[in-house]
């Protein structure tokens, strides 16, 4: 269930802040979520993973499909990635990790700060 | 912020501010549908139609030019911004410390471009007349646009290089005119002649390089009693010293080095009007297409302006107010470029290496100096010191050549201030002859053939130009800039060749020279040979024509050079030595129509055997490349050929001279030798492209102006330079337009090889190639009315006052 909730929190916020702030600041919001509703690290690895995955993913391919695939296409020559398809896996594997190594930062800044008092959130 | 070491690919491929963003729907509007605009007078809207092109009505002239500059600049931003850097001499700065960039940079400064910008804004800004408006509304529109774009929506080609717009002002319109003006008149070999006469002579020279030929029809049909006494009768001829000694003794072999990147030199283009008397509907039809270099984002964006007194249609250059090539309800116009050469050197010796003065007659004369500052990305900037004298800036210094170190300066028309935007400002409100020959009063360089027709019936062609009045061979070679004062007399505007309605029927420029030689004043150039004589053939026996025929014409592949050069090779050969498969190829080509279609096989051997002849008999001159490959006619450096119709001229009279000799083998080669040898090249070459058609060998290719291979296109299609569809590897008709005056109401009809958008991202990026290489046009709407725009085939934006 807490995963459940990370999870929504992160997207959520996510989706808040890409609207308002630079695109990094999702790097912020994974943090935040890995230093206060994680509680593993393999969850910190999956869900900042998962989260910003789907978040980058699903906003790549909806925009490329609106658009036809023609601008993905067309920078998959310019990128090392033969095609559209792979352009958009690439992208959303990047927000993956983005995501994946902010959320395990937060959560094992976490862990230092709580140490001794892990389940403080319980 | 750097995170996991992936700062540059995640601002680039994260999807809410990154490329993604450039993904565009092809149902949106790249605008919203208000706008608010503190600058604006009057509230003024902009349609776009499914090609995306606006038709704006402002109801103000300012605001029109205004909003010309804010949709322009919402089109194509970059495009827009390059290419003034590019013409400026900005480059290093953006794409960084490489060598290349920054004597590309110093070469476009060295040039002057900036000093003929500068003049040119100065008349601009400074003759009390209607253009600093002009220029000023449009500048403040592109800036209205930069300042509303948000970051993540900026054009791609901004965050693949990392930077960001600069405001816009009038002096980058200034550049981009100058960058046009270097385009079209780079056509002038001072140097290369010069060479050419001190290792060859005069003699020589003057059989090799005749400035033109007098079996091409010019432009202007020679007038009854002659050119001198017309002239007269019009005005006083001025200064007409004919014939005079060369103005300039050749001086010792100049270079032997790196020239400076002269512009291409396939540019060109055709156009013409024909009479009621030849065409069905008893009115005027008139077509041009200017031949340009095919980019994307696209030479030119189609446009429809619309304000109190003013309604007309056609293409604009991304960066400058006003239609430049179109028409309105009463009058239609279209250019191509005069050939004329504009562009003089002048070797310069300075009295020491301060620079500080130069030798003039009998003493020595001050120049002045500007430091150029080049900032280089990544690095320090790089300094220049230009050195300006009399003529003109110093463009090669120390130039390393046989007889030491020189320095050259160059005179040019560009440098001199003018007002062409003036012209077409009066163009795009001209009602007849009259206000088109006023409008053409303002226009200066680079030198251009307008032809023109109106809906009462009138056509005229005028190469419309500021010309210097030059001696006998003035201009051919490198001049001493001891002894000559800068251009002072010019041309006469009432003696510069224009015809009007003449007993033809038609008028029609492909390039060639303006006038025979009875024409009084003396000039030179680089002049057209082939595409004039298919057009004024055609044009010659033309009847009951309509929109199609010129279509038709338009996009006609005749294969004139080949209809001229090839039975004279061919008969060179003996077939009975041919083997099968030579002999298969030679009857081929005798059969051949000579027609460059997209399909023809024949239209390759014609070219590699050409080619081959030509690399193999000026082998002097060319750096020969592989057979097969495109564009051999590589000139070595500070040389050039002759050109293919001085080689046919040759040919046809079979003139001996030492050049037939192949350099490259002992034997001493015949013409039947070099024919021989080149037809078995060709038969060679062609083995390797047996699967492959004209239209795939050619392979036009439309680069994107950062070269990017992701963002340019190739395209199978016919044609091929000095041809009428003059559709080469790198150029072709940038702009093809029909005009059909039908009973006094103008209908147009118009194509280019590209679309609207500057963004890769966008349907409307390319969508209009596809009808461009099949010959296809569209329907130009130019209609008045408002109302008519309201269906649901045009987007609508309003563009609203803001206080």
């Amino acid at each position: 269930m807490k995963e459940i909730i990370a999870f929504i929190i992160l997207i959520v916020l996510g989706i808040i802040a890409h609207l308002f702030l630079p695109w990094w600041s999702v790097a912020i919001v994974a943090f935040l979520v890995g230093l206060g509703f994680i509680e593993s690290t393999s969850r910190a690895l999956l869900i900042g993973f998962l989260g910003v995955f789907i978040l980058w993913g699903a906003k790549a391919l909806i925009s490329s499909y609106q658009n036809d695939f023609i601008l993905v296409n067309r920078m998959s020559e310019l990128l090392p990635f033969k095609n559209g398809i792979l352009t958009i896996l690439v992208t959303a594997i990047l927000g993956g990790i983005i995501g994946m190594l902010s959320t395990l930062s937060g959560y094992f800044l976490q862990t230092i700060g709580n140490s001794g008092k892990r389940k403080r959130f319980k | 912020m750097s995170i996991g070491g992936l700062p540059a690919l995640g601002s680039l491929l994260n999807p809410y501010t990154g490329f993604y963003n450039s993904a565009e729907n092809p149902s949106d509007l790249p605008l919203p549908n208000e706008v608010a605009l503190s600058e604006l007078k009057e509230e003024a809207n902009v349609y776009f139609d499914e090609r995306r092109i606006p038709h704006i009505f402002a109801k103000n002239e300012q605001d029109l030019y205004y909003l010309q500059g804010y949709v322009v600049a919402s089109l194509r931003l970059w495009q827009m911004e390059f290419q003034v850097l590019a013409a400026e001499g900005r480059v290093s700065e953006l794409l960084g410390n490489d060598e290349k960039y920054i004597n590309f940079d110093k070469q476009q400064r060295r040039l002057g471009m900036k000093y003929g910008a500068e003049n040119k804004l100065k008349q601009i800004t400074q003759e009390a007349d209607k253009s600093k408006d002009i220029i000023e509304a449009f500048s403040k529109g592109v800036n209205a646009y930069i300042h509303s774009v948000k970051d993540k929506d900026l054009p791609i080609e901004y965050k693949l290089i990392g930077y960001k717009p600069e405001e816009w002002n009038t002096y980058k319109t200034a550049l981009l005119l100058m960058n046009m003006s270097n385009v079209l008149t780079s056509t002038e070999y001072d140097i290369e002649n010069t060479n050419f006469v001190s290792e060859y002579g005069k003699e020589l020279f003057e059989q090799l390089y005749p400035s033109y030929d007098s079996t091409i029809v010019p432009i202007m049909e020679t007038p009854k009693e002659g050119w001198v006494n017309k002239l007269k009768e019009k005005d006083t001829l001025q200064q007409l010293n004919l014939p005079i000694a060369p103005a300039a003794a050749v001086s010792n072999q100049t270079s032997l080095n790196k020239l400076y990147d002269k512009p291409d030199v396939q540019i060109g283009s055709n156009n013409w009007a024909v009479s009621g008397k030849k065409t069905k509907s008893g009115y005027p039809l008139l077509a041009n297409d200017p031949h340009l270099r095919l980019t994307f984002p696209s030479v030119w964006v189609e446009m429809h302006l619309n304000s109190p007194g003013l309604n007309t249609y056609g293409v604009v250059f991304p960066g400058a107010p006003g239609i430049i090539i179109g028409f309105n309800d009463y009058i239609g116009w279209g250019v191509t470029n005069a050939g004329r050469d504009v562009k003089d050197w002048y070797e310069i010796e300075f009295k020491d290496n301060n620079k500080d003065f130069y030798k003039w007659e009998n003493g020595w004369r001050e120049t002045t100096k500007v430091v150029e500052e080049i900032k280089v990305k990544g690095a320090s900037s790089v300094f220049d010191t230009i050195v300006f004298t009399h003529l003109g800036p110093v463009t090669y210094e120390n130039f390393d050549t046989k007889s030491g170190k020189k320095n050259l300066a160059l005179q040019w028309m560009a440098h001199k201030s003018s007002n062409e935007l003036m012209a077409f400002y009066k163009l795009n409100r001209a009602t007849n002859f009259e206000d088109y020959l006023n409008a053409l009063r303002h226009y200066s360089c680079p030198a251009q053939n307008f032809i023109f027709a109106d809906v009462s019936g009138d056509i005229a062609i005028r190469q419309q130009g500021e010309f210097p009045v030059l001696e006998k061979e003035e201009g051919v070679f490198i001049q001493d800039g001891a002894t000559h004062e800068a251009w002072s007399k010019f041309i006469p505007f009432d003696e510069i060749p224009l015809m009007h309605n003449p007993t033809r029927d038609y008028v029609s420029s492909a390039n060639q020279q303006i006038a025979d030689t009875s024409y009084p004043y003396y000039y030179n150039g680089v002049f057209e040979y082939y595409r004039n004589r298919v057009i004024n053939s055609t044009l010659d026996t033309l009847q009951n024509a309509t929109v199609e025929s010129m279509k038709k014409l338009q996009f006609n592949n005749y294969n004139k050079m080949a209809e001229e050069c090839l039975p004279l090779l061919m008969g060179y050969i003996d077939e009975t030595q041919l083997n099968d498969e030579s002999k298969a190829i030679f009857n081929a080509l005798k059969k051949w129509d000579y027609y460059n279609e997209v399909d023809s096989k024949e239209a390759i051997y014609a070219q590699l055997f050409l080619e081959s002849y030509y690399t193999n008999l000026w082998d002097e001159f060319v750096e020969k490349e592989v057979i097969g490959g495109w564009d051999p006619y590589t000139w070595k450096d500070g040389w050039k050929a002759p050109n293919e119709f001085q080689t046919y001229v040759l040919l046809r009279d079979s003139i001996q001279h030492q050049f037939i000799d192949n350099k490259e083998t002992t034997k001493e080669e015949t013409t039947a030798d070099i024919v021989l040898m080149s037809f078995d090249e060709m038969v060679k070459g062609s083995e390797k492209l047996a699967d492959e058609t004209w239209g795939e060998y050619k392979n036009t290719y439309i680069e994107h102006l950062a070269m990017l291979p992701a963002f340019s296109e190739h395209v199978i299609t016919g044609g091929n330079y000095k041809i009428v569809n003059a559709t080469g590897k790198f150029h072709g008709p940038s702009w093809r337009m029909i005009l059909d005056f039908d009973k006094g109401k103008i209908k147009g009809y118009g194509v280019y090889p590209g679309g609207q958008s500057g963004n890769p991202g966008s349907k409307y990026y390319d969508n209009m190639v596809e009808e461009w290489k099949n010959g296809n046009y569209h329907d130009l709407i130019n209609s008045q009315d408002e109302s008519f725009y309201s269906s649901d085939n045009y987007l609508k934006v309003t563009f609203k006052t803001k206080n």
